[in-house]
Protein backbone atom coordinates (compact mmCIF):
# COMPACT_ATOMS: atom_id res chain seq x y z
CA UNK A 1 0.00 0.00 0.00
CA UNK A 2 1.54 3.30 -0.99
CA UNK A 3 1.39 6.62 0.78
CA UNK A 4 -1.40 8.17 -1.29
CA UNK A 5 -3.63 5.17 -0.67
CA UNK A 6 -2.93 5.30 3.03
CA UNK A 7 -3.91 8.98 3.15
CA UNK A 8 -7.11 8.42 1.19
CA UNK A 9 -8.10 5.48 3.37
CA UNK A 10 -7.41 7.41 6.59
CA UNK A 11 -9.40 10.40 5.30
CA UNK A 12 -12.44 8.29 4.52
CA UNK A 13 -12.21 6.27 7.72
CA UNK A 14 -12.28 9.52 9.73
CA UNK A 15 -15.35 10.69 7.82
CA UNK A 16 -17.16 7.35 8.02
CA UNK A 17 -16.09 6.86 11.65
CA UNK A 18 -17.45 10.25 12.68
CA UNK A 19 -20.72 9.59 10.85
CA UNK A 20 -20.91 6.15 12.46
CA UNK A 21 -20.38 7.58 15.95
CA UNK A 22 -23.17 10.11 15.41
CA UNK A 23 -25.39 7.36 14.06
CA UNK A 24 -24.84 5.17 17.13
CA UNK A 25 -25.28 8.06 19.56
CA UNK A 26 -28.57 9.01 17.93
CA UNK A 27 -29.86 5.43 17.57
CA UNK A 28 -28.97 4.53 21.15
CA UNK A 29 -31.01 7.47 22.32
CA UNK A 30 -28.07 9.17 24.07
CA UNK A 31 -29.21 12.38 22.41
CA UNK A 32 -32.89 13.01 21.80
CA UNK A 33 -34.28 12.72 18.27
CA UNK A 34 -35.44 16.33 18.49
CA UNK A 35 -31.77 17.34 18.75
CA UNK A 36 -29.94 14.84 16.58
CA UNK A 37 -31.19 12.56 13.84
CA UNK A 38 -29.14 9.52 12.80
CA UNK A 39 -26.89 10.26 9.83
CA UNK A 40 -28.52 7.55 7.73
CA UNK A 41 -31.88 9.25 8.20
CA UNK A 42 -30.43 12.60 7.13
CA UNK A 43 -29.51 11.00 3.82
CA UNK A 44 -32.88 9.28 3.52
CA UNK A 45 -34.74 12.53 4.18
CA UNK A 46 -32.53 14.29 1.66
CA UNK A 47 -33.24 11.54 -0.84
CA UNK A 48 -36.97 11.99 -0.25
CA UNK A 49 -36.62 15.72 -1.02
CA UNK A 50 -35.43 14.83 -4.49
CA UNK A 51 -37.62 11.79 -5.01
CA UNK A 52 -40.84 13.67 -4.26
CA UNK A 53 -39.57 17.13 -5.21
CA UNK A 54 -41.22 18.50 -2.10
CA UNK A 55 -40.02 19.51 1.34
CA UNK A 56 -42.53 18.10 3.80
CA UNK A 57 -42.85 21.02 6.20
CA UNK A 58 -46.10 22.79 6.91
CA UNK A 59 -46.44 26.52 6.27
CA UNK A 60 -43.30 26.69 4.16
CA UNK A 61 -43.84 29.33 1.50
CA UNK A 62 -41.70 27.68 -1.17
CA UNK A 63 -41.98 23.95 -0.60
CA UNK A 64 -40.56 22.53 -3.83
CA UNK A 65 -36.91 21.60 -3.62
CA UNK A 66 -36.27 22.77 -7.17
CA UNK A 67 -37.81 26.16 -6.37
CA UNK A 68 -35.54 26.73 -3.37
CA UNK A 69 -32.58 25.48 -5.32
CA UNK A 70 -33.16 27.82 -8.25
CA UNK A 71 -33.78 30.83 -6.03
CA UNK A 72 -30.55 30.32 -4.09
CA UNK A 73 -28.47 29.57 -7.15
CA UNK A 74 -30.05 32.37 -9.11
CA UNK A 75 -29.03 34.77 -6.35
CA UNK A 76 -25.53 33.31 -6.17
CA UNK A 77 -24.98 33.47 -9.93
CA UNK A 78 -26.45 36.95 -10.19
CA UNK A 79 -24.35 38.34 -7.35
CA UNK A 80 -21.23 36.63 -8.67
CA UNK A 81 -21.81 37.89 -12.22
CA UNK A 82 -22.18 41.45 -11.02
CA UNK A 83 -19.10 41.07 -8.81
CA UNK A 84 -17.13 40.01 -11.90
CA UNK A 85 -18.67 42.55 -14.29
CA UNK A 86 -17.91 45.43 -11.94
CA UNK A 87 -14.92 44.01 -10.06
CA UNK A 88 -12.76 43.13 -13.06
CA UNK A 89 -12.85 46.63 -14.64
CA UNK A 90 -12.20 48.25 -11.25
CA UNK A 91 -9.25 45.90 -10.72
CA UNK A 92 -7.84 46.87 -14.13
CA UNK A 93 -8.45 50.54 -13.35
CA UNK A 94 -6.51 50.22 -10.09
CA UNK A 95 -3.63 48.65 -11.97
CA UNK A 96 -3.64 51.37 -14.64
CA UNK A 97 -3.85 54.25 -12.19
CA UNK A 98 -1.28 53.68 -9.46
CA UNK A 99 -2.30 56.76 -7.49
CA UNK A 100 -5.90 55.53 -7.27
CA UNK A 101 -4.66 52.12 -6.15
CA UNK A 102 -2.57 53.66 -3.40
CA UNK A 103 -5.46 55.79 -2.21
CA UNK A 104 -7.90 52.87 -2.05
CA UNK A 105 -5.49 50.18 -0.89
CA UNK A 106 -5.75 50.73 2.90
CA UNK A 107 -9.53 50.46 2.60
CA UNK A 108 -9.52 47.43 0.32
CA UNK A 109 -7.23 45.39 2.55
CA UNK A 110 -9.29 46.14 5.67
CA UNK A 111 -12.62 45.61 3.88
CA UNK A 112 -13.06 42.02 5.01
CA UNK A 113 -12.37 43.03 8.60
CA UNK A 114 -15.75 44.71 8.81
CA UNK A 115 -18.59 42.28 9.53
CA UNK A 116 -20.35 43.04 6.24
CA UNK A 117 -23.45 41.12 7.34
CA UNK A 118 -24.18 43.88 9.83
CA UNK A 119 -25.23 45.92 6.78
CA UNK A 120 -27.94 43.40 5.91
CA UNK A 121 -30.69 44.96 8.08
CA UNK A 122 -29.93 48.30 6.43
CA UNK A 123 -30.05 46.76 2.96
CA UNK A 124 -33.37 45.13 3.83
CA UNK A 125 -34.59 48.55 4.89
CA UNK A 126 -33.56 49.96 1.52
CA UNK A 127 -34.59 47.16 -0.86
CA UNK A 128 -37.03 45.09 1.18
CA UNK A 129 -36.85 41.38 2.03
CA UNK A 130 -36.23 39.38 -1.12
CA UNK A 131 -33.99 38.48 -4.00
CA UNK A 132 -32.66 42.00 -4.51
CA UNK A 133 -31.35 42.41 -0.95
CA UNK A 134 -29.83 38.94 -0.81
CA UNK A 135 -28.15 39.30 -4.21
CA UNK A 136 -26.78 42.65 -3.08
CA UNK A 137 -25.26 41.03 0.03
CA UNK A 138 -23.64 38.28 -2.04
CA UNK A 139 -22.27 40.92 -4.39
CA UNK A 140 -21.00 43.07 -1.52
CA UNK A 141 -19.18 40.10 -0.02
CA UNK A 142 -17.66 38.90 -3.31
CA UNK A 143 -16.62 42.00 -5.22
CA UNK A 144 -13.57 43.10 -3.24
CA UNK A 145 -11.91 39.69 -3.58
CA UNK A 146 -12.29 40.01 -7.36
CA UNK A 147 -10.93 43.59 -7.37
CA UNK A 148 -7.88 42.84 -5.21
CA UNK A 149 -6.85 39.70 -7.09
CA UNK A 150 -7.32 41.28 -10.53
CA UNK A 151 -5.18 44.27 -9.62
CA UNK A 152 -2.47 42.06 -8.08
CA UNK A 153 -2.56 39.76 -11.10
CA UNK A 154 -1.82 42.50 -13.62
CA UNK A 155 0.73 44.05 -11.29
CA UNK A 156 2.61 40.74 -11.14
CA UNK A 157 2.85 40.64 -14.95
CA UNK A 158 4.65 44.00 -14.84
CA UNK A 159 7.44 42.35 -12.90
CA UNK A 160 8.06 39.83 -15.66
CA UNK A 161 9.70 40.14 -19.05
CA UNK A 162 6.61 39.51 -21.22
CA UNK A 163 5.47 43.14 -21.59
CA UNK A 164 8.95 44.12 -22.76
CA UNK A 165 8.84 41.41 -25.40
CA UNK A 166 5.54 42.83 -26.58
CA UNK A 167 7.01 46.31 -26.79
CA UNK A 168 10.05 45.17 -28.70
CA UNK A 169 7.71 43.48 -31.17
CA UNK A 170 5.99 46.87 -31.52
CA UNK A 171 2.58 45.55 -30.61
CA UNK A 172 -0.10 48.15 -30.04
CA UNK A 173 -1.14 48.81 -26.44
CA UNK A 174 -4.45 47.05 -26.83
CA UNK A 175 -2.74 44.01 -28.31
CA UNK A 176 -0.20 43.93 -25.50
CA UNK A 177 -3.07 44.00 -23.05
CA UNK A 178 -5.11 41.35 -24.82
CA UNK A 179 -2.33 38.95 -25.80
CA UNK A 180 0.20 39.42 -23.03
CA UNK A 181 -1.21 40.90 -19.85
CA UNK A 182 -4.53 39.14 -19.87
CA UNK A 183 -3.27 35.56 -20.39
CA UNK A 184 -0.36 36.07 -17.99
CA UNK A 185 -2.63 37.42 -15.27
CA UNK A 186 -5.24 34.68 -15.70
CA UNK A 187 -4.19 32.49 -12.75
CA UNK A 188 -4.42 35.41 -10.31
CA UNK A 189 -7.71 36.52 -11.76
CA UNK A 190 -8.98 32.98 -11.43
CA UNK A 191 -8.05 32.92 -7.75
CA UNK A 192 -10.08 36.10 -7.38
CA UNK A 193 -13.02 34.52 -9.19
CA UNK A 194 -12.79 31.39 -7.06
CA UNK A 195 -12.82 33.40 -3.84
CA UNK A 196 -15.56 35.61 -5.26
CA UNK A 197 -17.76 32.62 -6.02
CA UNK A 198 -17.25 31.09 -2.57
CA UNK A 199 -17.96 34.46 -0.95
CA UNK A 200 -21.10 34.82 -3.07
CA UNK A 201 -22.31 31.46 -1.79
CA UNK A 202 -21.55 32.39 1.82
CA UNK A 203 -23.08 35.86 1.48
CA UNK A 204 -26.27 34.61 -0.13
CA UNK A 205 -26.89 31.62 2.13
CA UNK A 206 -26.03 33.55 5.30
CA UNK A 207 -28.43 36.36 4.31
CA UNK A 208 -31.14 33.82 3.56
CA UNK A 209 -30.54 32.28 6.96
CA UNK A 210 -30.75 35.57 8.85
CA UNK A 211 -33.77 37.12 7.18
CA UNK A 212 -35.69 35.95 4.11
CA UNK A 213 -38.70 33.94 3.00
CA UNK A 214 -37.24 31.49 0.47
CA UNK A 215 -34.09 29.60 -0.45
CA UNK A 216 -31.84 26.91 1.00
CA UNK A 217 -30.49 29.06 3.84
CA UNK A 218 -34.03 29.94 4.85
CA UNK A 219 -34.98 26.27 4.72
CA UNK A 220 -32.51 25.50 7.52
CA UNK A 221 -33.72 28.47 9.53
CA UNK A 222 -37.40 27.69 9.06
CA UNK A 223 -37.13 23.99 9.89
CA UNK A 224 -35.09 24.90 12.98
CA UNK A 225 -37.77 27.31 14.19
CA UNK A 226 -40.51 24.80 13.34
CA UNK A 227 -38.75 22.06 15.39
CA UNK A 228 -38.49 19.94 12.22
CA UNK A 229 -35.07 18.58 13.16
CA UNK A 230 -34.97 15.92 10.47
CA UNK A 231 -35.68 18.40 7.69
CA UNK A 232 -33.16 20.81 9.18
CA UNK A 233 -30.33 18.29 9.18
CA UNK A 234 -31.18 17.14 5.66
CA UNK A 235 -31.08 20.75 4.40
CA UNK A 236 -27.79 21.39 6.21
CA UNK A 237 -26.36 18.27 4.63
CA UNK A 238 -27.52 19.46 1.22
CA UNK A 239 -25.82 22.85 1.62
CA UNK A 240 -22.60 21.30 2.92
CA UNK A 241 -22.49 18.78 0.06
CA UNK A 242 -23.09 21.50 -2.55
CA UNK A 243 -20.43 23.79 -1.01
CA UNK A 244 -17.85 21.00 -0.79
CA UNK A 245 -18.49 19.88 -4.38
CA UNK A 246 -18.18 23.43 -5.71
CA UNK A 247 -15.09 24.11 -3.63
CA UNK A 248 -13.47 20.90 -4.87
CA UNK A 249 -14.25 21.70 -8.50
CA UNK A 250 -12.89 25.25 -8.14
CA UNK A 251 -9.68 24.05 -6.48
CA UNK A 252 -9.14 21.53 -9.26
CA UNK A 253 -9.75 24.18 -11.91
CA UNK A 254 -7.35 26.51 -10.14
CA UNK A 255 -4.63 23.86 -10.08
CA UNK A 256 -5.21 23.33 -13.80
CA UNK A 257 -4.98 27.05 -14.60
CA UNK A 258 -1.74 27.43 -12.65
CA UNK A 259 -0.31 24.21 -14.05
CA UNK A 260 -1.03 25.27 -17.62
CA UNK A 261 0.96 28.44 -17.10
CA UNK A 262 3.94 26.63 -15.68
CA UNK A 263 4.56 24.91 -18.99
CA UNK B 1 8.67 71.08 -4.02
CA UNK B 2 9.44 68.23 -6.37
CA UNK B 3 6.69 66.60 -8.40
CA UNK B 4 7.21 63.38 -6.55
CA UNK B 5 6.65 64.91 -3.12
CA UNK B 6 3.62 66.72 -4.41
CA UNK B 7 2.27 63.40 -5.62
CA UNK B 8 2.84 61.79 -2.23
CA UNK B 9 0.95 64.57 -0.49
CA UNK B 10 -1.92 64.28 -2.97
CA UNK B 11 -2.16 60.54 -2.33
CA UNK B 12 -2.19 61.12 1.46
CA UNK B 13 -4.97 63.66 0.97
CA UNK B 14 -6.81 61.17 -1.21
CA UNK B 15 -6.61 58.51 1.49
CA UNK B 16 -8.09 60.94 3.98
CA UNK B 17 -10.78 62.03 1.51
CA UNK B 18 -12.29 58.55 1.16
CA UNK B 19 -14.16 58.55 4.51
CA UNK B 20 -15.42 62.06 3.76
CA UNK B 21 -16.65 60.84 0.38
CA UNK B 22 -18.45 57.93 2.05
CA UNK B 23 -20.21 60.28 4.48
CA UNK B 24 -21.19 62.55 1.58
CA UNK B 25 -22.61 59.61 -0.37
CA UNK B 26 -24.45 58.52 2.75
CA UNK B 27 -25.94 62.01 3.05
CA UNK B 28 -26.90 61.97 -0.61
CA UNK B 29 -28.53 58.55 -0.20
CA UNK B 30 -30.48 59.76 2.79
CA UNK B 31 -31.83 62.65 0.73
CA UNK B 32 -32.76 60.28 -2.11
CA UNK B 33 -34.37 57.55 -0.01
CA UNK B 34 -35.64 59.83 2.72
CA UNK B 35 -34.61 60.09 6.36
CA UNK B 36 -37.06 57.39 7.40
CA UNK B 37 -35.35 54.62 5.45
CA UNK B 38 -31.79 55.92 5.43
CA UNK B 39 -31.21 58.42 8.24
CA UNK B 40 -28.60 61.10 7.63
CA UNK B 41 -25.13 60.86 9.18
CA UNK B 42 -25.99 63.71 11.55
CA UNK B 43 -29.11 62.02 12.87
CA UNK B 44 -27.29 58.72 13.24
CA UNK B 45 -24.51 60.32 15.23
CA UNK B 46 -26.96 62.00 17.56
CA UNK B 47 -28.52 58.59 18.34
CA UNK B 48 -25.04 57.15 18.72
CA UNK B 49 -24.10 60.00 21.06
CA UNK B 50 -27.20 59.33 23.13
CA UNK B 51 -26.24 55.67 23.28
CA UNK B 52 -22.81 56.54 24.58
CA UNK B 53 -23.55 59.47 26.87
CA UNK B 54 -27.20 59.75 27.84
CA UNK B 55 -29.11 56.47 27.87
CA UNK B 56 -26.07 54.24 27.49
CA UNK B 57 -27.98 51.59 25.49
CA UNK B 58 -24.81 50.88 23.61
CA UNK B 59 -22.69 49.71 26.52
CA UNK B 60 -24.64 46.71 27.78
CA UNK B 61 -24.80 45.31 24.24
CA UNK B 62 -21.21 46.21 23.53
CA UNK B 63 -20.09 44.51 26.73
CA UNK B 64 -21.81 41.22 25.85
CA UNK B 65 -20.52 41.23 22.28
CA UNK B 66 -16.97 41.97 23.41
CA UNK B 67 -17.00 39.22 26.04
CA UNK B 68 -18.22 36.71 23.46
CA UNK B 69 -15.64 37.89 20.96
CA UNK B 70 -12.82 37.82 23.50
CA UNK B 71 -13.47 34.25 24.63
CA UNK B 72 -14.27 32.94 21.16
CA UNK B 73 -11.12 34.50 19.74
CA UNK B 74 -8.97 33.37 22.68
CA UNK B 75 -10.02 29.74 22.23
CA UNK B 76 -9.54 30.04 18.46
CA UNK B 77 -5.99 31.38 18.94
CA UNK B 78 -4.94 28.73 21.47
CA UNK B 79 -6.42 25.76 19.63
CA UNK B 80 -5.65 27.13 16.16
CA UNK B 81 -1.96 27.55 16.99
CA UNK B 82 -1.79 24.10 18.56
CA UNK B 83 -3.50 22.31 15.70
CA UNK B 84 -1.55 24.37 13.15
CA UNK B 85 1.74 23.42 14.79
CA UNK B 86 0.88 19.73 14.91
CA UNK B 87 -0.31 19.65 11.29
CA UNK B 88 2.69 21.68 10.18
CA UNK B 89 5.14 19.26 11.80
CA UNK B 90 3.48 16.00 10.80
CA UNK B 91 3.19 15.52 7.07
CA UNK B 92 0.91 12.50 7.21
CA UNK B 93 -1.60 14.15 9.54
CA UNK B 94 -1.47 17.30 7.43
CA UNK B 95 -2.26 15.49 4.21
CA UNK B 96 -5.11 13.65 5.89
CA UNK B 97 -6.72 16.62 7.61
CA UNK B 98 -5.96 19.50 5.21
CA UNK B 99 -8.95 18.79 2.91
CA UNK B 100 -11.28 18.82 5.92
CA UNK B 101 -9.90 22.14 7.13
CA UNK B 102 -10.01 23.76 3.68
CA UNK B 103 -13.54 22.55 2.96
CA UNK B 104 -15.02 23.65 6.27
CA UNK B 105 -13.39 27.02 5.63
CA UNK B 106 -15.37 27.33 2.37
CA UNK B 107 -18.84 26.21 3.50
CA UNK B 108 -21.38 28.80 4.67
CA UNK B 109 -20.88 28.03 8.34
CA UNK B 110 -23.93 30.00 9.41
CA UNK B 111 -26.21 27.17 8.31
CA UNK B 112 -24.60 25.04 11.01
CA UNK B 113 -25.52 27.56 13.70
CA UNK B 114 -28.61 25.60 14.88
CA UNK B 115 -26.27 22.82 16.02
CA UNK B 116 -24.48 25.35 18.24
CA UNK B 117 -27.84 26.44 19.60
CA UNK B 118 -28.73 22.82 20.40
CA UNK B 119 -25.48 22.26 22.25
CA UNK B 120 -24.92 25.62 23.95
CA UNK B 121 -28.37 27.20 24.13
CA UNK B 122 -29.54 30.67 23.24
CA UNK B 123 -27.17 32.47 25.61
CA UNK B 124 -23.68 33.82 25.16
CA UNK B 125 -22.01 30.41 25.12
CA UNK B 126 -23.30 29.58 21.64
CA UNK B 127 -21.83 32.83 20.26
CA UNK B 128 -18.48 32.15 21.93
CA UNK B 129 -18.47 28.72 20.32
CA UNK B 130 -19.54 30.10 16.95
CA UNK B 131 -16.89 32.85 17.05
CA UNK B 132 -14.33 30.17 17.88
CA UNK B 133 -15.56 27.99 15.02
CA UNK B 134 -15.12 30.86 12.55
CA UNK B 135 -11.77 32.08 13.85
CA UNK B 136 -9.87 28.83 14.24
CA UNK B 137 -9.61 28.01 10.51
CA UNK B 138 -7.46 30.87 9.21
CA UNK B 139 -5.21 30.57 12.26
CA UNK B 140 -4.76 26.83 11.72
CA UNK B 141 -4.27 27.14 7.96
CA UNK B 142 -1.67 29.93 8.15
CA UNK B 143 0.24 28.42 11.09
CA UNK B 144 0.32 25.07 9.32
CA UNK B 145 1.58 26.66 6.10
CA UNK B 146 4.23 28.68 7.92
CA UNK B 147 5.64 25.67 9.80
CA UNK B 148 5.60 23.60 6.62
CA UNK B 149 7.51 26.25 4.69
CA UNK B 150 10.37 26.72 7.16
CA UNK B 151 13.52 26.08 5.19
CA UNK B 152 15.14 22.97 6.59
CA UNK B 153 18.48 24.51 5.68
CA UNK B 154 17.99 27.19 8.33
CA UNK B 155 17.28 24.60 11.01
CA UNK B 156 20.34 22.65 9.89
CA UNK B 157 22.51 25.77 10.08
CA UNK B 158 21.20 26.28 13.60
CA UNK B 159 22.09 22.71 14.54
CA UNK B 160 25.55 23.02 13.04
CA UNK B 161 26.03 26.15 15.17
CA UNK B 162 25.24 23.87 18.10
CA UNK B 163 22.11 25.67 19.17
CA UNK B 164 20.00 23.65 21.56
CA UNK B 165 16.38 22.87 20.48
CA UNK B 166 15.04 25.80 22.52
CA UNK B 167 17.44 28.16 20.82
CA UNK B 168 16.56 26.73 17.41
CA UNK B 169 12.95 27.59 18.17
CA UNK B 170 13.69 31.05 19.49
CA UNK B 171 16.22 32.13 16.88
CA UNK B 172 15.09 30.30 13.74
CA UNK B 173 11.61 28.75 13.82
CA UNK B 174 9.76 31.53 15.60
CA UNK B 175 11.15 34.50 13.57
CA UNK B 176 10.50 32.76 10.26
CA UNK B 177 6.87 31.92 11.01
CA UNK B 178 6.04 35.21 12.71
CA UNK B 179 4.72 37.15 9.67
CA UNK B 180 2.29 34.38 8.64
CA UNK B 181 1.33 33.90 12.26
CA UNK B 182 0.39 37.57 12.57
CA UNK B 183 -1.68 37.41 9.37
CA UNK B 184 -3.41 34.32 10.69
CA UNK B 185 -4.19 35.99 14.00
CA UNK B 186 -5.58 39.06 12.23
CA UNK B 187 -7.78 37.06 9.85
CA UNK B 188 -8.84 34.86 12.76
CA UNK B 189 -9.97 37.93 14.65
CA UNK B 190 -11.95 39.18 11.66
CA UNK B 191 -13.72 35.87 11.24
CA UNK B 192 -14.39 35.44 14.96
CA UNK B 193 -15.96 38.87 14.91
CA UNK B 194 -18.17 37.91 11.94
CA UNK B 195 -19.09 34.65 13.67
CA UNK B 196 -20.12 36.37 16.90
CA UNK B 197 -22.16 39.04 15.09
CA UNK B 198 -23.83 36.50 12.80
CA UNK B 199 -24.69 34.33 15.78
CA UNK B 200 -26.19 37.28 17.61
CA UNK B 201 -28.15 38.31 14.53
CA UNK B 202 -29.49 34.80 13.99
CA UNK B 203 -30.63 33.95 17.51
CA UNK B 204 -29.74 35.52 20.83
CA UNK B 205 -31.01 37.63 23.70
CA UNK B 206 -28.36 40.34 23.88
CA UNK B 207 -25.43 41.90 22.06
CA UNK B 208 -24.96 44.36 19.21
CA UNK B 209 -26.08 41.84 16.56
CA UNK B 210 -29.27 41.17 18.49
CA UNK B 211 -30.10 44.86 18.90
CA UNK B 212 -29.27 45.35 15.23
CA UNK B 213 -31.96 42.88 14.17
CA UNK B 214 -34.41 44.13 16.79
CA UNK B 215 -33.99 47.72 15.62
CA UNK B 216 -34.50 46.65 12.00
CA UNK B 217 -37.72 44.91 13.03
CA UNK B 218 -38.88 48.09 14.77
CA UNK B 219 -37.68 50.11 11.76
CA UNK B 220 -35.46 52.18 14.03
CA UNK B 221 -32.90 52.78 11.28
CA UNK B 222 -30.84 55.35 13.23
CA UNK B 223 -29.99 52.62 15.70
CA UNK B 224 -29.21 50.13 12.92
CA UNK B 225 -26.77 52.57 11.36
CA UNK B 226 -25.14 53.52 14.66
CA UNK B 227 -24.44 49.86 15.40
CA UNK B 228 -22.97 49.40 11.92
CA UNK B 229 -20.71 52.40 12.59
CA UNK B 230 -19.62 51.03 15.98
CA UNK B 231 -18.84 47.58 14.51
CA UNK B 232 -16.88 49.09 11.63
CA UNK B 233 -14.87 51.29 13.98
CA UNK B 234 -13.98 48.34 16.24
CA UNK B 235 -12.99 46.17 13.27
CA UNK B 236 -10.85 48.87 11.66
CA UNK B 237 -9.19 49.86 14.95
CA UNK B 238 -8.17 46.28 15.78
CA UNK B 239 -6.91 45.70 12.23
CA UNK B 240 -4.82 48.87 12.28
CA UNK B 241 -3.32 47.69 15.56
CA UNK B 242 -2.41 44.38 13.95
CA UNK B 243 -0.95 46.10 10.88
CA UNK B 244 1.12 48.34 13.14
CA UNK B 245 2.49 45.32 15.02
CA UNK B 246 3.17 43.50 11.73
CA UNK B 247 4.99 46.53 10.36
CA UNK B 248 7.08 46.83 13.50
CA UNK B 249 8.02 43.16 13.42
CA UNK B 250 9.06 43.37 9.78
CA UNK B 251 11.19 46.41 10.49
CA UNK B 252 12.72 44.75 13.55
CA UNK B 253 13.67 41.79 11.38
CA UNK B 254 15.30 43.94 8.75
CA UNK B 255 17.60 45.79 11.11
Amino acid sequence: MNRAHKITITKWSILVGAAGCLEIIARAGMIRRSTLTPVSEMFITLWKFFATGEIPVRFLKESSIAGNFFITFGEILLSFSFAVLIGLPIGILLWKFKALARILNPYLVSYYAIPVFALYPLIVGLFGIGILSITFMGWLFAIVAVIINTATGFEEVNKRIYPKVGKSLRLSRSKIFLWIYFPAATPYIFTGLKLGFIYSIIGVIASEFILSTKGLGYLVRFSYSAFETEIMYASMLLIVIIAVLINGALMRMEAWVYGRQGR
Amino acid sequence: MTIRRRREILIKLGVMAVPILIVLLWQLGSILWGELILPSPLKTFSVLKAGVIESGWLFSDLKDTMIELLFGYLFAVILGLMVGFILGMNRFLREVLEPFVLNVYAIPKVTLFPIFLFIFGLGMESKVAFGFFHGIFPITILTMGAIKDIKTVYVKVGRSLRLNPLQVYKEIVFPSILPSLMTGLRLGFNLSFIGVILGEMAASRSGLGYTLMKSEGAFYMEKVLSIVVVLAVIAIAVNFLYYAIEGKLVRARET
